[in-house]
């Protein structure tokens, strides 16, 4: 009887997440196929999880508001790239030039947010396919601009300009002259595998915490004690934070290839011990998350063997030299905190009073409208942001990239996002930040390995390239296809 | 101060296009009273709270006459927002819930309780404010208390039964401050006995706590149980105003149905014995119909060769249902013998086939080719079907069809340009009378007829009914008509059968007393009898 259920549990969990099982096996598949260098693959990696996933999260707030995949984010990275160009144009230099980059698409992705949310009200139900075509339409508004404005209407000058004086170059270098270009990735590089051995004892040590914790009662006065604690360590770690900040502005990096000083380890040690203490008193106020203690052993398990497994390769000389290699993997620390501050923004948005009416919105308009919510105006919000954040996200990309293909560069970005998003297991009605990372993950392992894999298995790298586009448009076909019988099954299950 | 009523609605009208919706209707609800309207379909009641609640359909349409006051203050709501804020609440029909949210986060839906944050302290405005899970769930609890439901408020609303959502409904109004009028529109509709049960003694519970109560529904032993007074509406006409201890069940039923003036009585009506003599032509057997809105839960019919039988009952309670299930377009379960021979109801083909026809209520969804000629439309079915029109070398036999469809215009009085013009741009009488023209080319033995008379003016409507008559008492054709107009069925029809609540309540002669077509159709019929009995 309980075999019988347990059968039903797995079938039900392999239904569930097709997709993403399907693209984890083909991961795994061409890893092997391709035969790629360990250190090639974690920094390629590294890097494309750290400029893609900013892109693939502005989506979520759209698919929480029941707007399905925004693929006019296209037009929000649109607008970023007007204000690096302009930046490029005006020289102005690395980190002021970057947070001018994002000042100035601000406003700019906020209106085109407010258009596009408008235009989408109009198509109500047919999100999607409006928003990929508003996509298209603006592509050619932004073509005629730098092709045709630039250097007639719009007086520019000088080196971006092709030799006929009209239209702008096809490229733009923003390494060059200290331009903007990987302003954000170098400010603080750190060796990847010691984060991962902090980040492992962290996770170790808050999920022992909570096993511990969870055995506690709490009176009322010791709640309030345990509040003001809480704070303390927040406030603590906030300044540890502009510290780290301002050293960073001062002396441009504050860990140097893994070797710390005293200093930088107690800092970091006080961070941690905060961070850690403010979490754990949060859970304990709140304790209504009923985790069951073998989740919480297993997350402790690959912590353990995450932190063992970096030591490893930091400070382990008997192991082979692929594996050495990986030691000098570096991450953009600055660029991962951005990413994963936005990533908790997301979470926290949802948990205010704005983020249940987009939940409400998206659940059912009707009832929306009915109980008071102005409808229209919350989808319109909804896209404002998710265009905004596209901007930001396309900010993030080109700076990583360092060079900004004039008419290119944002023209695939919805769709390798939307196609990210899908594999990582959302749908077109549900959508968490573990999806999204999950999803970039996958889907960028595959655009890595997939031209070796098609060398090394069929003798033709193209053929990987060719994988990588019916990739993309199969999957977003596919995980709609899916939605749609779901539905239809749980409609006629009614 | 206290007011003498917390709604007074002084003589409404209304009119839709030049017709006269309502004509004058009052309504007085003191604190603490349970007050009902009853009346048939398009009495006006829906319109009537359309205008309470401020709706746009009311102010496209050009507004309406006469006064509202809530607690004593003349109301002109544009939105139903100010009506809410005002302290009317509303408990729909229809759940406004969503399925994925706890009953607390449902009770407090866009009134979510929050704690304010540093963000949002900041930046100003609440809807930064983080929500205050905690006092959201106390304060959900205590509305739950209220009505004396012990479930969890931390429960989804997707797995409770249909009877604890409408208390989550009525939760939610009860949790609004200041609440004075409540207004339930057909509450007992979708619920089982003992929950109807529960959900009257609730609402008795909030009267005695000085709530008005304003009490749609169709269920007159109900109101009988729990009203103080009842509006009778007909037409849009204010009937009477009466304190419910002073009427019976029959007294209501009556006053809801009156006499109508009739277009045509048949004179050539069957009695009864006659009807019983008659060979049986179709019999089903406990018809389960899944259509939308329109369900069948176990309908017993046994239909007669050469009558014209009748279905009437509520909009809403599976009489459109049943001759959809009979054809196969909506999934249906039951057993049905044709002529003595079993009818398998999921074929629609093999259905045409054995000579029955169908014209359909949804006249420009189901029953024409709007694109198609007239001529199309009229022939189509029988080519599907019997291979009619079609010559020796499978082609349509176009001179063939044109000559019948010809016959066809002028026999039936279709206005039209000529047999190749689109129905499209028929008029609705006209485009019914395609519709017919088409059953009546595959020659049926048995025919269906869907409201027949809907949206179709007085001279058109007249030459339908006629043609039906003609057909059954001339032709031998058994035919079934379903309508929501009770008074053309008893003018035209042999037997009228009601369906209520998704079965057969009754069948009824024509000239049967009103009171029992009200009772019937109100469901309260058998009830009523064994009461008396």
């Amino acid at each position: 009887m309980t075999n019988h259920k347990l059968t039903k549990k797995v079938l039900r969990f392999i239904i569930d997440n097709s997709v993403t099982l399907l693209f984890a096996a083909l991961c795994i598949v061409g890893i092997f196929a391709s035969q790629e260098q360990p250190y090639m693959l974690v920094s390629l990696l590294l890097e494309r999880m750290t400029r893609n996933t900013f892109l693939v999260l502005a989506l979520l707030i759209p698919v929480v508001a029941g707007m399905g995949l925004n693929f006019s984010i296209t037009i929000g990275a649109m607008a970023a790239q007007v204000a690096i160009i302009t930046v490029a144009y005006l020289q102005i230099h690395s980190g002021v030039g970057t947070i001018w980059a994002f000042v100035i698409s601000t406003p700019l992705a906020l209106i085109l947010g407010k258009i596009i949310g408008k235009l989408l009200n109009k198509t109500s139900g047919q999100e999607m396919i409006a928003s990929m075509i508003t996509g298209f339409f603006a592509d050619g508004i932004y073509q005629l601009i730098f092709l045709f404005f630039a250097g007639t209407i719009i007086p520019m000058t000088g080196d971006f300009v092709l030799s006929t004086g009209v239209g702008l170059r096809n490229t733009i270098n923003l390494m060059k002259d200290d331009g903007i270009g990987k302003a954000i990735d170098k400010a603080i590089q750190v060796p990847f595998f010691t984060c991962l051995i902090i980040f492992g004892l962290f996770v170790v040590f808050y999920y022992l915490g909570v096993m511990l914790v969870r055995r506690i009662k709490l009176s009322a006065e010791k709640e309030h004690l345990m509040k003001l604690l809480a704070m303390i360590f927040s406030a603590i770690d906030v300044i540890l934070i502009v510290l780290a900040v301002a050293i960073v502005l001062f002396k441009k990096s504050i860990i140097v290839k893994g070797k710390f000083d005293g200093m930088d380890s107690i800092l970091i040690g006080i961070y941690l011990f905060t961070t850690l203490g403010a979490l754990l008193i949060g859970y304990l106020i709140n304790k209504n998350n009923k985790q069951s203690p073998v989740k919480n052993i297993l997350i402790i398990v690959v912590g353990i063997v995450l932190v063992v497994y970096s030591y490893q390769v930091m400070y382990s000389s008997n192991i082979s030299h692929d594996m050495q290699m990986l030691k000098t993997v570096n991450l953009s620390l600055l660029t991962a905190i951005i990413v994963v501050l936005f990533a908790v923004f997301n979470v926290i948005i949802l948990k205010t009073k704005l983020g249940q009416v987009f939940k409400t919105v998206g659940q059912d308009k009707h009832i929306a409208e009915v109980s008071g919510i102005k409808v229209n105006k919350i989808r319109e919000l909804a896209i404002m942001l998710s265009t905004l954040f596209a901007a930001w996200g396309q900010i993030i990309f080109i700076q990583n990239l360092g060079t900004l293909n004039t008419y290119g560069s944002h023209k695939s970005i919805a769709l390798y996002a939307v196609a990210a998003l899908l594999i990582g297991g959302a749908s077109v009605s549900k959508a968490t930040i573990g999806q999204a990372f999950l999803g970039v993950l996958l889907f960028h392992t595959l655009f890595i390995v997939s031209p070796k894999a098609g060398l090394h298995l069929f003798g033709d790298a193209q053929i990987g390239e060719f994988f990588r586009q019916f990739v993309s448009y199969g999957v977003i076909g596919v995980s709609l296809g899916l939605y749609a019988w779901k539905t239809m099954i749980i409609h006629k299950k009614e | 101060m206290q007011n003498e009523y917390v709604l007074q609605m002084k003589n409404i009208q209304k009119e839709y296009y030049g017709n006269k919706v309502l004509k004058g209707v009052n309504i007085n609800i003191k604190p603490g009273e349970i007050h009902a309207i009853v009346g048939e379909n398009g009495a006006g009641k829906s319109t009537l709270m359309n205008i309470l609640f401020g709706m746009r359909v009311i102010h496209d349409t050009g507004g309406f006459e006469g006064q509202v006051f809530i607690d004593g203050n003349e109301v002109n709501a544009k939105t139903s927002e100010e009506v809410m804020n005002l302290g009317v609440g509303m408990v729909h029909q229809e759940f406004m819930l969503i399925s994925d949210f706890t009953i607390a986060e449902n009770i407090k839906l866009n009134r979510e309780i929050t704690t304010p944050n540093i963000i949002s302290k900041t930046i100003g405005g609440s809807s930064l404010e983080f929500l205050n899970r905690k006092q959201m769930n106390k304060e959900a609890r205590a509305a739950l208390d209220v009505l004396g439901m012990n479930i969890s408020e931390e429960t989804k609303v997707a797995i409770l039964p249909i009877g604890h959502k409408q208390f989550v409904e009525i939760a939610r109004e009860v949790d609004k401050l200041g609440i004075k009028l409540l207004v339930f529109d057909e509450p007992t509709a979708v619920l089982t006995e003992s929950e109807a049960d529960n959900l009257l003694a609730a609402m008795k519970n909030l009267a005695a706590k000085g709530i008005g109560i304003l009490f749609i529904t169709h269920r007159l032993d109900e109101v009988k149980a729990i009203t103080d007074n009842i509006t009778v509406l007909r037409d849009g006409e204010h009937i009477e105003t009466v304190p419910t201890t002073d009427v019976s069940v029959e007294q209501i039923a009556s006053l809801m149905i009156g006499r109508e003036v009739s277009i045509s009585q048949n004179v050539n009506m069957l009695s009864e014995s006659e009807i019983n003599a008659l060979p049986t032509i179709l019999t089903v057997e406990d018809l389960h119909v899944a259509m939308p809105g329109e369900e069948v839960k176990g309908v017993n019919l046994e239909v007669k060769k050469g009558e014209i039988l009748g279905l009437a009952g509520l909009a809403g309670h599976g009489k459109i249902g049943v001759a959809n299930g009979l054809f196969g377009l909506y999934k249906a379960s039951g057993s049905v013998t044709y002529k003595g021979e079993p009818l398998d109801i999921s074929d629609t083909k093999n259905i045409l086939k054995k000579g029955i026809a169908f014209v359909s209520e949804d006249r420009k969804g189901v029953g024409l080719l709007l694109d198609g000629s007239i001529e199309e439309n009229i022939m189509i079915t029988s080519m599907q079907v019997k291979k009619n029109f079609i010559n020796s070398f499978f082609l349509i036999n176009t001179s063939h069809v044109r000559k019948h469809a010809l016959e066809m215009i002028d026999l039936l009085d279709i206005r039209c340009t000529g047999p190749k013009q689109p129905t499209r741009r028929l008029s609705g009488g006209n485009q019914q009378k395609v519709c017919l023209a088409r059953a009546l080319t595959q020659e049926p033995e048995l025919l269906f007829v869907s409201e027949p008379t809907r949206g179709i003016d007085i001279g058109a409507k007249k030459l339908v009914l006629d043609y039906l008559t003609k057909l059954a008492k001339e032709d031998g054709v058994t035919v079934i008509v379903t309508s929501s107009e009770l008074a053309e069925l008893r003018s035209v029809c042999d037997r009228i059968a009601i369906i209520a609540e998704g079965r057969l309540e009754g069948v009824l002669l024509p000239s049967a007393a009103d009171v029992d077509f009200g009772l019937m159709m109100s469901g309260e019929y058998h009830k009523h009898k064994r009461r008396e009995a």
